[in-house]
């Protein structure tokens, strides 16, 4: 075997390792969890936690992220967008919304939904029943959500988000409207509820 | 490799033989079906999957009235085609409309909102219908193999021909999204217009709206971003040449006074015209763009209080950019839609967000104030009252 053919597969295998790091699963015991320095929450159940290097999120599934999900964003700057990966259907990037400190709570409602419209994960996604929150000490709102995916599969949710030192931070809890919200809700509430901003 | 490669090219080539590229393609007929073993059979059954799919598709828009009012605008064109085509609306903010070979037309939320009456609409469905009868997709697949467009033909083969595994690749879907079943010839392109403006004076619809619907779209074109035209155009070939063609065509009939149905369209899109503009505006279009588009969807002026609303709300989502204050533009607006209606809710609160937002406190609490005197105890009140307090 030439030496120019060893580098190669020897570079393919390490091509396919260094992919392979960048996605992991963990597991989150029940308890008091810390987020990346970000987020303290409690938890009575234990979740799966997926953290992708290059996205802003992480998030907590048990049976997977299309069926539920806790979705916990690190905190956006001015100008910074939820999801600041090229969306495949939209390389517009200056189309992308992005985050203003002075949004009031309804502009930041409005930014959150146009942010999950943007990634066109869901053919329709809606959000209503704006009430004030906090997150922890934190002002900010929270609203329902209702959204459906191409092949037609109901969700419902929930979504907390709030200004803190002109940084947003935002949670939201997903699950399909059939079996999996219903089931996993009250967790999901505990777990929102609980959580502070470090 | 190369085995494989010259495999698929003979195995495509063995596909077209019953029909030939150079054979003469007839008008379907009604309730005609395609034989079996031809290749259009395989359109057919390519499109019906992809239908069933729609059919629960969350982007399928849930208003089974609506459909069936442009289903009843189909029929109207003509009931000879009415069995052999389903209209479906798609919830996609974007000027669009195509026809599938085995009947399926699919009408996007865009083009609903365009429309400015039902006359407009109509000459779309027809032109539409004119490229099922005339058979213009199996048409495009025989020419673009005939030209021997390789890519072309491994694209659309591999999706009829059922490959395991290929039709992942080059989907239905994605031909579809990309307009290429739906891209026809300009010769193609002007005998549907021909064949859906017959439709539209048999009808009784005013054939001088046909050309009028281009027009706009070129307008709003021409205010957008010009590198970027709208998806329809991507596929449908020379607004301006069309426009030209339609009027030509429609010269002889301009003094009859036939019926536009402006009342019976907007009825029946007003359930989600608040939505659709929302999503429009969403668009992050060019300001004028939009407003074009607002201006044509109220251009009876019954609403004038709306359209001057969400004028303002175009500019006060665009904000302060590349050092452009756009909030004076939208308090503008909403001034306006008070001038023309006072008691609109929505615009009292909108203004009074704003001005709390650039420092005018005193005149932001007396417009939010207003807000919950006006839309009496709304969901919202103890968020509006944390402003006030």
């Amino acid at each position: 075997m030439s030496v120019i053919k060893k580098i190669f597969i020897i570079s393919f295998f390490l091509i396919l390792i260094s992919c392979q790091a960048d996605k992991t699963y963990i597991l989150v015991e029940p308890g008091k969890v810390e987020i990346n320095k970000i987020y303290s929450v409690n938890t009575n159940m234990k979740w799966s936690q997926f953290q992708e290097r290059e996205y802003n999120f992480l998030f907590w599934t048990v049976d997977g992220y299309t069926l539920q999900r806790i979705v916990f964003f690190k905190p956006l700057e001015d100008g910074q967008s939820l999801f600041d990966y090229d969306s495949l259907f939209t390389k517009e990037n200056e189309k992308r919304p992005t985050f203003n400190s002075k949004m009031n709570k309804f502009e930041i409602k409005e930014f959150f939904e146009s942010c999950i419209i943007w990634s066109r994960e869901f053919t329709s996604f809606e959000t209503t029943d704006i009430k004030n929150h906090k997150i922890g000490e934190t002002e900010g709102v929270s609203f329902d959500i209702k959204a459906q995916n191409e092949l037609g599969l109901n969700y419902k949710g929930f979504a907390v988000v709030g200004i803190k030192n002109n940084k947003l931070y935002s949670i939201y809890f997903i699950a399909t409207e059939m079996e999996f919200y219903d089931r996993y809700k009250k967790e999901a509430e505990e777990i929102i509820s609980s959580v502070k901003i470090l | 490799m190369k085995k494989i490669f010259l495999f698929i090219i003979i195995f495509l080539g063995s596909c077209a033989t019953p029909i030939g590229g150079a054979k003469k393609v007839e008008d379907i007929k009604p309730q005609e079906t395609p034989s079996i073993e031809s290749i259009e059979a395989g359109l057919w059954m390519q499109m019906n999957n992809y239908e069933e799919k729609l059919k629960t598709s969350g982007s399928r828009l849930k208003d089974k009235d609506l459909e069936k009012y442009l289903k009843n605008i189909l029929c109207k064109l003509t009931i000879e085609y009415c069995k052999d085509i389903r209209v479906y609306v798609q919830d996609i903010p974007y000027f669009n409309a195509f026809m599938a070979p085995n009947g399926m037309m699919v009408v996007w939320t865009g083009l609903l909102l365009r429309a400015q009456n039902e006359a407009q609409l109509a000459a779309v469905i027809g032109h539409e219908a004119g490229h099922y009868i005339k058979r213009h997709s199996l048409k495009s697949w025989l020419d673009a193999k005939s030209r021997t467009d390789l890519m072309a033909i491994l694209a659309i083969g591999l999706s009829v021909g059922g490959i395991p595994g290929a039709g992942d690749i080059f989907n239905v879907t994605q031909l579809l999204q990309a307009g290429f079943m739906a891209k026809h010839s300009r010769d193609n392109e002007r005998e549907a217009d021909k064949v859906g403006l017959n439709f539209l004076i048999n009808a009784e619809y005013d054939p001088g709206e046909a050309p009028k619907i281009w027009e706009n779209i070129i307008k709003e074109m021409e205010l957008g971003e010009a590198n970027k035209p709208l998806s329809f155009l991507a596929s449908h070939p020379a607004p301006e040449e069309r426009i030209k063609n339609l009027k030509k065509q429609t010269k002889e009939y301009e003094n009859i006074k036939n019926k536009k149905n402006t009342k019976e369209l907007k009825e029946k899109i007003h359930p989600h015209l608040k939505k659709w503009i929302k999503n429009e505006i969403r668009l992050k279009n060019k300001p004028e763009q939009t407003e074009f588009v607002l201006e044509k969807t109220f251009e009876d002026k019954k609403n004038d209080y709306l359209l001057k609303f969400y004028k303002g709300e175009i500019y006060r989502l665009i904000g302060v950019k590349e050092e452009e204050n756009n909030y004076d533009k939208a308090i503008d607006y909403y001034d306006e839609s008070i001038k023309a209606k006072n008691d609109f809710p929505d615009v009292y609160r909108e203004l009074g967000l704003l001005q709390l937002k650039i420092e005018k406190n005193e005149e932001a609490k007396k417009n939010l104030k207003k807000y919950l005197k006006l839309s009496k105890n709304p969901q919202d009140a103890a968020i509006i009252e944390s402003y006030l307090n």
